[in-house]
């Protein structure tokens, strides 16, 4: 009883509780979370009018009754919906949590051709339940846990038992165990506490809002991390390779996506290294241009004022506010944005003679290259290096374009991602792996570093 | 570990080549050459095989290290104020070289084979580029007779030995030792070969002997159709890649023999003030260019006579 | 991250922009004109401008380096020899000089042509780039290259030629012997010259009584037996291009003597053409080089030599007409 005199002096001030009494029965419960019809149903029409037995438990029609030991336990059953029976000296937390949520919704982010079209929503259980259906054994286990000293988040990592390496599991969960923080409003907050990325630009860890996603990097012998009231799963550990790839080319032809794999390597570097290379290319090393490209050149840069460098830093963030502006801007009015950033200032900066309208193509390549990307952090990244690129090859010329190349790889292969290279398949070279992410080829192996379980099909 | 080492090893093989060991040799054996580069490999092979190093005197190791990486940065930072960058001072070259290097050397030491190994994928790049787009104007027309005695042809052997296992000498230490280290060095020789026998059957014995770079002179015919010409500056990184690698194993031997390893950070820099002073006086590149064989021999008898263990491998 | 971004500040503000240079401050050259009058280079610059014109410069110095600076003060713009397509000298040049000029200067590129000419003047029109016109119309560019004339030129034992311009068009070659202007051969012994060099993918004009036919040259190769003769063996693969002879082609008989006919001229024209290099001295096909190769030493030179050609013409292609 003491603990019901406990709840209502600490819940003083908070107006939606609720405490109500038949016979000597109390019922405890959070309107706002609760649902009213599942307390009618589930509790006020079986408590009997007259003769209250000692255990009601058995009574209850509810799938979720639980037993409440500690004062602790019982406030976050309350905190998460759960409507509190106090029966004489017996304590139960029944489960009337009304429906706060969204339907399933398709991706946003990673929208794909092929492929599932269901997509992570706000509600953990629902979450747990797209991957289980696509994981249909005992050996997909979830380890729940906590986050947050307010907040109480609940948050599980996922793993498949005999495919996973157990080290990982562990090392993760303490990890996360040992984060100290107020509350946590979404997956993105723990991503610093798991992957030490303070001194690289690069992401450490994937985001992901497609079930399948998670289903198969499961498979292969990764962890992923659910958050309540977070759309968004995280997969460990992934490397550049991951982000350079989406998982969805499993689901097309062979022979033609590996043309569109190679692509997308080409593009990670054009994203990088173009507007450096242009730089370079026209004002230190000239002859490296066909001598009829060199003449157009020279006569469409006769009337711009600014050098080349200044030029080109202009209109890369020109491009950057436009498409900051466009992820801002509510969607109906995306399209204007566009044609008023493409056409009129692409246009009438030529026409004014600031930029010139080479400049305008230059930007407009590395653009579309970053945009293939799914991962908003790898676009992000890419831009770090494309002006740190610019300014040294302003200098050096080719030769700066070089060590620009030189510098990022350093950086990157300092770059630990759970005590191997964010380089992964080439740095420590796998073929296993490679053939899986930057190739799509014959592979009936898993990764080494990912697995001890290396053959596929194996329980 | 082991595996990583002698990817590094692919590059330190090559590089003293650049700028020196491949002019001088094709100079002097000509149309030969391929013969020293076989009998050559075969020296280095034996040599490898014969000599178990164990460094343990540190600062003959620092000195001798030095000693390359100076050689090494002279003539890539002549090469690349030659070609590149023909009005900026030397010092100023070689700055953002030696600041790469620092702030590869400051980071643990697996990135560095890491590093290699990323680098291996740009260097064959460039190097198939290369060789496919000169491979059409090699002609047998330009292995022409010209006098050439059997001792140069042996010297020329001799020389590419040492050109080719110095480095590897003195950057590894007593545990990184397998089979895979014969087998990086047989590639690397003859990758080196085939570059020997394009320069040699492009440019022919008189231009290649009277030009400073002429690996670098061949590059200038590199060609995608006769739109795309004069890409020399982009396909040279394959020797620049060569260079950086080298002077950051030297540079990692160094730092292992020192107790504090911060020391690096005054090493390096002093080197490069040394390197821009020798630069900026023509004569000690003359110099280098005519005693740098003896210089590497003297290397290399130095890291033999200072091991502890003077043993053979049986 | 820090340190990165304050290290490429560093750079940025203590380094400069030494090589720097922005394109509209360019003046790429199309062609160069070298000729000598007391001991003063004349010079005459041919520079790219706007809508496929270009601009010329004339100036004269003691020295190439005094020419071209003076001539660059005229155009306010840096004279960029990177893209340059030819070079064209004349006889009172020493080819030498020019040569290693632009072999010790970094900024050149090493695909020009080096052109002689007869002429005092060539540039006149400002609508016609002589340079690309040059360019263009040599169909191998190696035979006039660069690195050719370095190997020709460095090596003793061989001569070398280059082609003629007359200010117009290209038409005909200029041997030169230890870097002195010797004979001179017309567009015709051109064809024989390139055909003797392996190098030659045209047409082959011959006689077959008063008329004429040409053949098109599909491959070719071209071989020296040195012996106490020497012996050149040539063997091609020909297709009919014109065909004005009174033959009747469709019979086998006609075809073997049309080949016959095109085998003797071919012959014939080939031991007159080393006929005048024997009387020159001039080695221009780098015969010395074979005989040395064979007997490790020079005893006797090429002009000492008898020859005998023998070609084998094989017509192996009609086209569409039967006869």
């Amino acid at each position: 009883m003491n603990f019901l005199e406990k709840i209502k002096k600490d819940y003083v001030e908070v107006s939606d509780l609720v405490v109500k009494t038949i016979n000597t029965v109390n019922l405890v419960y959070l309107e706002t979370l609760a649902d009213q019809d599942k307390i009618n149903d589930y509790i006020l029409k079986i408590i009997p009018k007259s003769k209250i037995p000692k255990n009601i438990k058995n009574l209850i029609p509810s799938p979720n009754v639980k037993d409440v030991k500690t004062y602790e336990e019982l406030c976050l059953y309350l905190d998460t919906g759960f409507t509190i029976v106090f029966n004489g000296s017996q304590v139960i937390a029944i489960e009337t949590k009304s429906n706060l949520n969204r339907g399933i919704d398709t991706p946003s982010t990673e929208a794909t051709i092929y492929g599932p079209k269901d997509s992570l929503v706000e509600n953990y259980q629902t979450n747990l339940g797209l991957i289980k259906r696509r994981i249909k054994s005992s050996n997909l286990k979830n380890t729940q846990t906590n986050v947050g000293k307010y907040t109480k988040t609940m948050c599980s990592i996922l793993y498949i038992e005999g495919v996973c390496k157990s080290d990982l599991v562990a090392s993760t969960l303490e990890k996360i165990n040992g984060i100290n923080i107020d509350g946590i409003t979404d997956i993105g907050e723990i991503k610093p506490f798991l992957v030490d990325d303070k001194k690289n630009v690069f992401p450490g860890i994937k985001m992901t809002e497609r079930p399948d996603v998670i289903a198969d990097s499961l498979l292969k012998g990764k962890i992923a991390i659910l958050l309540d009231n977070s759309p968004y799963a995280l997969i460990l550990p992934t490397f550049l390779a991951d982000f350079i790839n989406p998982m969805s080319d499993k689901y097309t032809k062979t022979s033609s996506v590996n043309f569109i794999k190679i692509l997308r390597l080409i593009c990670f570097f054009i994203a990088i290294f173009v507007p450096a290379f242009y730089v370079a290319v026209t004002t230190i090393n000239q002859e490296t241009i066909p001598t009829s490209l060199l003449i157009n050149l020279q006569n469409q840069r006769m009337d711009v004022p600014f050098p080349a460098v200044m030029e080109c830093v202009i209109t890369l963030i020109i491009c950057e506010i436009l498409r900051e502006s466009d992820i801002r801007f509510p969607s109906s009015y995306g399209s204007a944005i566009s044609i008023l950033g493409a056409l009129i200032l692409g246009e009438a900066a030529v026409s004014a003679g600031i930029v010139s309208p080479i400049m305008i193509i230059v930007a407009s390549i590395t653009f579309i290259s970053s945009m293939i990307f799914t991962d908003v952090e790898i676009i992000n990244a890419i831009r770090y290096w494309r002006f740190a690129a610019l300014l040294i090859s302003a200098i050096f010329g080719l030769y700066g374009v070089g060590m620009s190349i030189i510098l990022m790889f350093i950086n990157l292969c300092n770059y630990d991602i759970n005590g191997t290279s964010y380089l992964y398949p080439i740095a420590p070279f796998d073929k296993t792996y490679l053939k899986e992410t930057l190739f799509k080829m014959k592979n009936n192996k898993r990764s080494k570093l990912l697995s001890k379980n290396r053959i596929k099909g194996r329980l | 570990m082991k595996k990583d080492f002698n990817i590094l090893n692919y590059f330190n093989t090559r590089a003293l080549f650049m700028g020196i060991g491949l002019s001088r040799i094709i100079s002097q054996a000509h149309e030969y050459s391929y013969i020293s580069i076989i009998l050559g490999t075969l020296i280095g092979l034996f040599l490898l095989y014969l000599l178990k190093l164990e460094m343990k005197n540190s600062f003959i190791n620092i000195l001798l290290n030095s000693c390359i990486i100076i050689m090494s940065l002279v003539l890539l930072i002549n090469m690349i104020s030659t070609m590149y960058l023909t009005k900026m001072p030397k010092l100023l070259i070689g700055l953002p070289f030696v600041l790469l290097l620092l702030y590869l050397l400051n980071k643990k030491e697996i990135v560095l084979y890491r590093l290699s190994g990323i680098m291996l994928f740009f260097n064959l790049l460039c190097y198939l580029f290369a060789f496919f787009s000169l491979s059409r104007y090699f002609t047998f027309d330009n292995f022409y007779y010209t006098n050439v005695s059997i001792k140069s042809v042996v010297t020329c052997a001799l020389e590419f030995a040492l050109y080719s296992i110095t480095p590897t000498f003195l950057t590894r230490n007593s545990e990184t030792k397998d089979i895979n280290i014969y087998k990086m060095y047989l590639v690397s020789c003859f990758t080196m070969g085939i570059i020997f026998m394009l320069t040699y059957g492009i440019l022919g014995a008189n231009v290649s002997s009277i030009v400073r770079y002429p690996e670098y002179l061949i590059l200038k015919e590199v060609s995608l159709t006769t739109a795309i010409q004069n890409i020399e500056n982009i396909v040279s990184y394959m020797w620049i890649i060569d260079v950086f690698i080298l002077l950051a194993s030297c540079g990692n031997s160094i730092k292992n023999n020192v107790k504090n390893k911060w020391v690096i950070n005054i090493i390096l820099p002093i080197l490069l003030f040394i390197t821009t002073y020798m630069n900026d006086h023509y004569e000690f590149i003359l110099v280098l260019y005519k005693f740098s064989p003896f210089i590497l021999a003297g290397v290399l008898a130095l890291t033999w006579l200072t091991n502890k263990k003077l043993i053979f491998n049986r | 991250m820090k340190k990165i971004i304050i290290l490429i500040l560093c750079l940025f503000v203590m380094t400069g922009c030494y090589n720097y240079i922005e394109l509209d401050e360019l003046a790429v050259v199309s062609s160069i004109f070298i000729d000598k009058e007391d001991d003063n280079f004349k010079i005459g610059i041919e520079v790219y401008d706007e809508d496929d014109k270009v601009q010329i410069f004339d100036d004269a110095g003691p020295s190439l380096t005094e020419a071209f600076n003076s001539a660059e003060e005229k155009s306010k713009k840096k004279f960029y020899f990177r893209h340059i397509n030819a070079v064209i000298i004349t006889d009172r040049v020493n080819i030498e000089d020019i040569v290693y000029y632009f072999f010790r200067n970094p900024d050149t590129n090493d695909n020009f042509a080096f052109v002689y000419t007869n002429e005092d003047k060539i540039y006149e029109d400002e609508e016609v780039n002589i340079g690309e016109l040059i360019k263009n119309n040599i169909d191998d560019d190696d035979l006039c290259s660069f690195f050719e004339i370095m190997k020709g030129h460095i090596n003793k034992l061989r001569d070398f030629a280059v082609p003629m311009f007359d200010g117009k068009k290209l038409g005909g070659m200029k041997t030169y012997k230890d870097l002195e202007p010797k004979e001179e051969f017309d567009s015709i012994e051109e064809e024989i010259f390139k055909v003797l060099k392996n190098k030659y993918d045209g047409f082959l004009h011959s006689e077959c009584g008063d008329k004429d036919f040409v053949i098109n040259i599909d491959s070719i190769k071209t071989d020296f037996k040195i012996d106490k003769k020497i012996k050149i063996d040539i063997k091609l693969k020909t297709s009919i291009q014109e065909m004005n002879c009174n033959l009747d082609i469709t019979k086998v008989k006609d075809l073997n003597k049309l080949q016959d006919m095109a085998e003797k001229d071919l012959e014939k024209r080939m031991l007159e053409f080393m006929d005048t290099l024997k009387e020159n001295e001039t080695d221009i096909l780098g015969i010395n080089t074979l005989i040395k190769n064979k007997y490790k030493k020079l005893d006797k030179k090429f002009n000492e030599y008898d020859y005998e050609a023998n070609a084998d013409i094989h017509i192996y292609k009609k086209g569409l007409l039967l006869k």
